[in-house]
């Protein structure tokens, strides 16, 4: 079942469900790709399919994984909390919102602009001081990065590494957040394809 | 700017080359699209690995390896490289007769790098590994290092030997007039030069394409695991016989796992994407071999784009279509060992017109011919 979600059972995401109450509520999820999140429970890891997803909780990878624009350490959103890409919306922590008030205000008018209800006010994201830039990392020092504890010095870290970056490489940030190794093996097929070779016929730029 | 050579790609083959020919009292000038590393050369496994090499490989890996055991001396730095041998896994007595053969093929040939171990030999070396394992493979002066760190190194060697390094400069058109490759990049830049030398990678079938060069190259966005780390409990580098896996563990106890599985990559846009199942099948292979991983975390994943070939070995010569171009691209995911080697080889092709390495199983033009017979590489998967 595809639909919509929203990720975060805060405040904002708390706010954003009574209003639209057709929507599924997870608390987070450790990777996302386009129209899918995975989640790890007692019962194993599992994909949540979305066509429209509002991203709540304070994970930014998440966003990063779907390649929404960020700007000042926070995901780019528009005064309803629409980010860059289409159907994908941020409110909340997420936002810096500091207090839970402001919170389940940011999750009520995204929520209210997902409903196609008038939002009732706008809501903008709290810059970020610039991190350091500490020049790139090899992926075994991203890992002792994303090794440590989920929080805003890991994610500022990560995303610091994924502006070195550009967009091209979005796997640096992957996973948001760590997951089973037995849990996601047995998720595995009994038998796999082999990915064919990708063909190319480009030519210079 | 008015050079001897121009290396287009600045990976580790690009930074060979350019270490090499400067080395050489030559001038040379690298254009990276990109940064330097920005692709294979610093998401790699860094596995420095003779073992299960195809024949045609076995010499280049041979006399690479031996640079990579005095590879301070090369470029300053030791690269993290370690002696930790690379071991081959039979999980069937099939297998393991497999793995027997290949030895004897190998010594009959002349080398002597590979050696067919027993079961309780594997214990001892692999004391974590499944019961059902029936012996293996080893060769004992493989390892490992980290790749960005070396294509750094390999970077200020070739800086300090004199040449200049341009990031950002992607070639977007080339020339041939009266002997001299005239260049045009991405920031606006312009460059010539007599001799061009084509380090592209994933992308080097594009610059051969606008010489009127086709070669059949494609590519893969090779996908790569962390675990957390773990209490130290593997030494070596290990591969499977009959499945797609490598295994190492890393001094701080990450377990890094490959196993040539894909994600999808884009070459416009540099961009990959994991494939969440084809991870998950290679934690289920790295589980069933080293049962120890069952309480580890997955912290992170990773893909890099690598150019890979219908043969699976690289394109490198002088090409076939055009004077004063030399290619060196399509590593099919085991070129980093090959990186300390390949610079010479592209040095001496560029700067001599020839090589006394044996490459002809390598030439641009290869593709078309019927296949030589004999026996080819062991499972490699990318790692
Ligand atoms: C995940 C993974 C694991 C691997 N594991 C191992 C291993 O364990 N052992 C091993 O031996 N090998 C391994 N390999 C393979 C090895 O890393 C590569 O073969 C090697 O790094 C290739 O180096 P390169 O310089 O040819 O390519 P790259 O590092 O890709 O460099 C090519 C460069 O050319 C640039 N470029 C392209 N077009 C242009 C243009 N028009 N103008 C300017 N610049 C351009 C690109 O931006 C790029 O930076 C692995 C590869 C991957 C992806």
């Amino acid at each position: 079942m595809s639909g919509l979600v929203i990720l975060g059972a805060g405040p904002a995401g708390s706010a954003a469900a009574a209003i639209l109450p057709e929507a599924r509520l997870i608390a987070t999820a450790w990777h996302a790709e386009p129209g899918r999140l995975w989640i790890e429970t007692a019962a194993g890891v599992e994909a949540v399919p979305f066509d429209r997803l509002l991203l709540c909780a304070d994970e930014p990878l998440l966003l990063l994984a779907l390649g929404c624009a960020f700007a000042d350490g926070r995901p780019q959103v528009d005064p309803t909390g629409r980010t860059s890409q289409p159907g994908i919306h941020a409110a909340g922590a997420i936002l810096g919102a500091s207090t839970a008030e402001e919170a389940a205000r940011q999750g009520r008018i995204a929520a209210q602009s997902l409903a196609g209800l008038p939002p009732e006010g706008v809501l903008a994201a709290t810059p970020l001081a610039e991190p350091e830039a500490p020049g790139r990392l090899d992926p075994l020092s991203i890992a002792q990065l994303l090794e440590t504890p989920p929080g805003p010095a890991r994610s500022a870290g990560i995303l610091a590494q994924a502006a070195l970056r550009g967009p091209r490489l979005s796997s640096v940030a992957a996973p948001a957040r760590n997951v089973g190794f037995a849990a996601l093996a047995a998720m595995a097929p009994a038998t796999l394809t082999p990915r064919e070779t990708q063909a190319d016929t480009g030519t210079l730029a | 700017m008015n050079v001897d050579v121009i290396v287009v790609g600045g990976g580790l083959h690009g930074m060979s080359a350019a270490l090499h020919i400067a080395r050489r009292g030559h001038s040379v000038l690298v254009l990276e699209k990109d940064r330097v590393a920005a692709h294979a050369s610093s998401y790699s496994a860094g596995g420095v690995r003779t073992l299960g090499r195809h024949p045609a490989e076995v010499p280049l890996a041979v006399e690479s390896l031996a640079m990579w055991h005095r590879i301070a001396e090369l470029v300053g730095d030791d690269c993290d490289f370690h002696e930790t041998g690379h071991v081959k896994v039979a999980e069937t007595a099939a297998e393991l007769a497999e793995l027997e053969a290949r030895a004897a093929a190998m010594r009959a040939a002349g080398w002597d790098h590979e050696e067919a171990i027993d079961a309780a030999e594997l214990r001892r070396i692999l004391p974590a590994v499944a019961p059902h394992a029936t012996g293996g493979l080893i060769a004992r002066r493989n390892g490992f290092a980290r790749p960005y760190r070396t294509t750094l190194a390999f970077q200020r060697a070739a800086e300090a030997a004199g040449a200049t390094i341009r990031e950002g400069a992607g070639v977007e058109g080339l020339d041939r007039r009266d002997g001299q490759w005239q260049l045009r990049c991405t920031d606006g830049s312009t460059h010539t030069a007599p001799m061009l030398v084509n380090t592209a990678g994933a992308w080097g079938a594009r610059l051969a394409r606008s010489v009127g060069e086709e070669i059949p190259l494609g590519f893969n966005a090779f996908m790569m695991i962390y675990t957390s780390a773990l209490p130290p409990f593997v030494t070596p580098v290990v591969g499977l016989t009959g499945r797609p896996m490598s295994f190492k563990q890393a001094e701080t106890g990450h377990v890094m796992i490959g196993g040539g599985h894909k994600g999808i990559g884009d070459l416009d846009t540099g961009a990959v994407a994991l494939d969440v199942e084809r991870l998950a099948f290679s934690a289920k292979t790295a589980l069933d071999v080293f049962p120890i991983l069952k309480d580890a975390r997955m912290v992170h994943a990773w893909a890099g784009i690598e150019g890979v070939l219908p043969d699976e070995i690289p394109v490198v010569g002088l090409s076939r279509t055009v004077p004063g171009l030399v290619h060196a691209f399509g590593f099919c995911g085991h070129g980093f060992e090959l990186g300390p080697v390949m610079g010479g080889i592209v040095a001496q092709l560029a700067l001599d017109g020839a090589t006394n390495m044996p490459i002809a199983p390598f030439a641009p033009d290869r593709f078309g011919a019927p296949a030589a017979a004999g026996p080819g590489a062991l499972l490699q998967p990318a790692g």
